[in-house]
């Protein structure tokens, strides 16, 4: 009896696990990969889907591109887009992205050049600055477009993330900055698991459950403490740096000799839809900044108040919230058409 | 310490695990005292005196009320119990509420009164009145006197409907203190699947339509019709499968230490009239303001309008019970008068025409929920510029139709067709084959229980139960939203 019922259940577990893991496996799938020069990206020749934020689908060819090819030399230089988790553009399908969109912009004016996304979740200013030699000598680009937004430039590129290569710290006492690199790891654990995973993604969504294990780690950590009112107020020194003392002058200035001055900065302001067409305060201090510095600035903002007008954020989908999260195809449409404008204005 | 927390599961299974060691039955109450305390002080360990307090001043009157030979001396003890209880309830719930309309009506004059810093209470609307009632029923004669504080102390601070319900009265909790206490094999398999389908209706569904919801009422200027409708109905199914997933888990938390709590929701939104809405939703508050409010003010027993009367009144309180805002006075009212509307109805038609089911239903559900926009807005202002955009006539035009409100209803749609197949219609019929041959595969049978209504326990280990099971688990590994919000109730 007791036997019968064990085996009832193991069939029973037995076929839920496979049946959860082959829809988890529907919902998203990231493979990533140790390359030799950029550390992790996507991995090469193989598909990623997430529908669980928006309703994407895209191809990495190699090197952390999202492309459906990789260009021939015969094709000339290429226009690199680089970027964090708004141009990896999980989110997106191929045909959404704003780098497939640019090109065909691109090409639709007569210019046949080849645009080739290359984008890392949590990358930050420090780290553009820290892979600016190798993505040159890898692409050979003849003209880098980076994505960034306010918080690319504090915070983020501030701390240690686990999923970037480099950070900002000061390197002397009258304030100066620099680019320090983080350890990251050099070959992916090739585990059992991970092998079947491989082998068998739909059986066994090895990223999806590694991922979901670190949010819940997070999320017991971040529990609020026993008797909270006893809990000690948190300190002003272990809060966020205030924003004012974030040096952007001097990230601004690195970002343009890490890459020769020969760089568009593609800005992310927040939308408000209540003011669509109002700039914000931090877009108008990094456009001064990147002017100061040599650089092109195109702000998706340009955009945002024709945006508004058909009812649409650029930000959010219809599986999250609305403008929040990342950019929807609506930015991505709109962000290929204002860089478009912008290279050929510039005489690419 | 939120029950879908990883802190409260490790706090259950120390305190169940304990339980199960210490035998003796006072050993145990005072164990579980204890652990009531300890969650409740989790919260805010500040206001675990007053929570104290409050119990030994009704402990005391109850006591008081039963030795107190003439009915004077008992009048004047209930009346200090119930005092008590309203002072409390008014001072740290509706304190500001009353300074601010002071304020507003004095500040012509120039007079105004500085707003206090208080901060409320956990659970205060629902101790309070559990332990008001627990003195009524004494003075009433209903319940016998408690005579033993460890007892009572334990009733008032049982902590899993210590936050927020179901209001459970003495005459149901304190009698089963008698018999044997502790979790057992069956009571805790039951109990935990209660609490799964809690955990269900709450991370799956309400945590998944808060942020839709929050979104259409932060800015209820920004959206279209279209997009307001599903705003609004995203709150009316998250407020649903919040405050239901939260007495579900509760019911389940008590059942698994060994005690029943009353059933709090009975598929509200199935309901044909509003009268109707009101047996099924927050079923235990509703019996509370009927008979402790509805009919001591005169009930039906003095003629029509004054029933009707009677009937706004105890809605007008029953939404200021919710919170210390003219927009739950606003809401309570409209249920009043739905209330009083229907009861005119049926007096007025005598039966004789009865609007079909579907009709009805629908009436009652669009009512409710319309209702539910004074209820979660910020201000009245907000309120009519919902109504404005609900009519089409709204200042936004920027569209968002959430897919996850209709995979929300969807869930809800089946989660009620099998609720309505399995409880409902078995009351009047026998199973049909196809839910007997259902559960019978799923290895559950439905038992009934007096207090907590109809059950669903699970019987012997089939494929498809365990199957079911392992399932629901690791969807809920897979794809519940992690930044869990916290009940809505809390905070009333």
């Amino acid at each position: 009896m007791l036997l019968k019922a064990f085996v009832r259940a193991a069939i029973g577990a037995a076929a839920a696990i496979l049946a959860a893991n082959f829809i988890a496996d529907r919902a998203h799938r990231f493979d990533d990969e140790i390359n030799p020069v950029l550390g992790s990206v996507p991995a090469a020749a193989k598909f990623a889907w997430d529908h669980l934020e928006g309703d994407g689908r895209g191809y990495w060819t190699s090197n952390g591109v999202r492309r459906a090819t990789y260009p021939a030399p015969s094709e000339g230089a290429p226009i690199l887009l680089v970027g964090n988790s708004y141009t990896e553009a999980m989110q997106v399908t191929d045909e959404q992205h704003y780098g497939h969109l640019l090109e065909q912009e691109l090409r639709r004016a007569g210019k046949s050049i080849p645009v080739l996304p290359f984008g890392r979740s949590g990358y930050s200013v420090a780290d553009y600055i820290a892979q600016a030699q190798n993505i040159q000598a890898l692409f050979h680009p003849k003209w880098v477009v980076i994505q960034v937004d306010r918080r690319d430039f504090e915070d983020r590129a501030w701390t240690k993330m686990d999923s970037s290569v480099a950070r900002f710290t000061r390197s002397d006492q009258a304030g100066d900055i620099k680019v320090v690199p983080q350890s990251t790891p050099t070959r992916t654990r090739n585990s059992l698991l991970r092998r079947f995973s491989q082998r068998f993604p739909e059986l066994f969504p090895y990223h999806f459950i590694y991922g979901r294990i670190l949010e819940f780690t997070l999320w017991v950590r971040n529990e609020r403490p026993w008797f909270h009112v006893l809990a000690k107020p948190v300190s002003a020194s272990s809060m966020t740096r205030p924003d004012s003392s974030y040096p952007l002058d001097r990230e601004v200035a690195l970002l343009a000799e890490a890459y020769h001055h020969r760089l568009t900065l593609l800005y992310l302001p927040r939308f408000d839809p209540r003011n669509p067409a109002a700039p914000a305060a931090d877009e108008t201090t990094i456009r001064e900044l990147a002017q100061k510095n040599g650089l092109r600035f195109v702000s998706l903002g340009a955009s945002f108040a024709q945006i508004a007008r058909s009812g649409e954020s650029p930000f959010g989908f219809d599986n999250t919230e609305f403008n929040a999260g990342h950019w929807n195809r609506y930015g991505h449409a709109a962000a290929a058409q204002l860089l478009a404008a912008d290279l050929l204005n510039m005489g690419l | 310490m939120i029950f879908t927390s990883p802190r409260f599961l490790a706090f259950l299974l120390v305190l169940l695990v304990l339980m199960a060691l210490v035998q003796r039955r006072e050993a145990n109450k005072r164990l579980l005292t204890l652990a009531s305390c300890f969650f409740y002080a989790a919260w805010d360990w500040r206001y675990l005196g007053l929570l104290l307090a409050v119990s030994v001043v009704d402990f005391v009157a109850a006591n008081k009320i039963v030795a107190a030979r003439s009915p004077v001396f008992k009048k004047r003890w209930l009346a200090m119990s119930i005092v008590s209880n309203l002072g409390v309830l008014g001072y740290f719930k509706y304190n500001n509420f009353f300074i601010e309309n002071f304020n507003a009506l004095t500040s012509w004059f120039g007079f105004t009164i500085p707003m206090a810093n208080i901060l409320l209470p956990a659970g205060i609307s629902f101790y309070t009145f559990k332990t008001m009632s627990y003195t009524i029923d004494v003075y009433r004669g209903e319940l016998e006197v408690c005579r033993s504080w460890l007892d009572y102390a334990m009733f008032i601070t049982f902590f899993p409907e210590l936050i927020a319900g179901p209001i459970v009265r003495g005459s149901i909790f304190l009698p089963q203190m008698q018999r044997r206490i502790g979790p057992t094999f069956e009571r805790l398999i039951s109990g935990s699947s209660l609490f799964l389908l809690g955990v269900i209706k709450k991370l799956f569904i309400a945590d998944r339509l808060s942020g839709i919801a929050d979104t259409f009422f932060a800015s209820p200027d920004l959206f279209d019709a279209a997009s307001t409708w599903c705003g609004v109905l995203a709150y009316t199914l998250q407020i649903y499968c919040d405050f239901a997933g939260y007495s579900d888990m509760a019911i389940g938390v008590a059942r698994m230490i060994g005690y029943d709590l009353p059933e709090n929701f009975r598929m509200p939104y199935l309901s044909g009239s509003i009268t109707e809405f009101w047996r099924r939703w927050h079923m235990t508050l509703s019996s509370w303001l009927r008979d402790y409010l509805y009919i001591p003010l005169g009930g039906n027993r003095h003629g029509v309008l004054k029933t009707y009367r009677n009937l706004f009144l105890t809605m007008l309180l029953g939404g200021l019970w919710h919170g210390a805002s003219w927009n739950f006075v606003f809401w309570g009212g409209l249920h009043g008068c739905a209330l009083a509307g229907h009861k005119l109805w049926t007096r007025w038609s005598g039966g004789k025409w009865s609007v079909p089911r579907l009709p009805a239903w629908l009436l009652t559900f669009t009512f409710v929920v319309l209702c539910w926009v004074p209820f979660r807005s910020r201000s009245f202002a907000d309120t009519l510029t919902i109504f404005r955009s609900l009519a089409g006539f709204g200042p936004g035009h920027y569209q968002f139709l959430p897919v996850w409100l209709f995979r929300c209803l969807v869930l809800c749609i089946l989660g009620h067709l099998l609720g309505y197949l399995w409880f409902e219609r078995s009351a009047d019929l026998p199973p049909g084959r196809a839910s007997t041959w259902l559960l019978r595969s799923l290895g559950l049978r439905i038992e009934n229980n007096p207090v907590s209504g109809t059950f669903v326990v699970p019987g012997q280990v089939t494929v498809c139960g365990v199957y079911s099971l392992v399932f629901i688990l690791l969807m809920l590994f897979f794809f519940a939203p992690l930044n869990t919000s916290p009940f809505i109730y809390f905070q009333f």
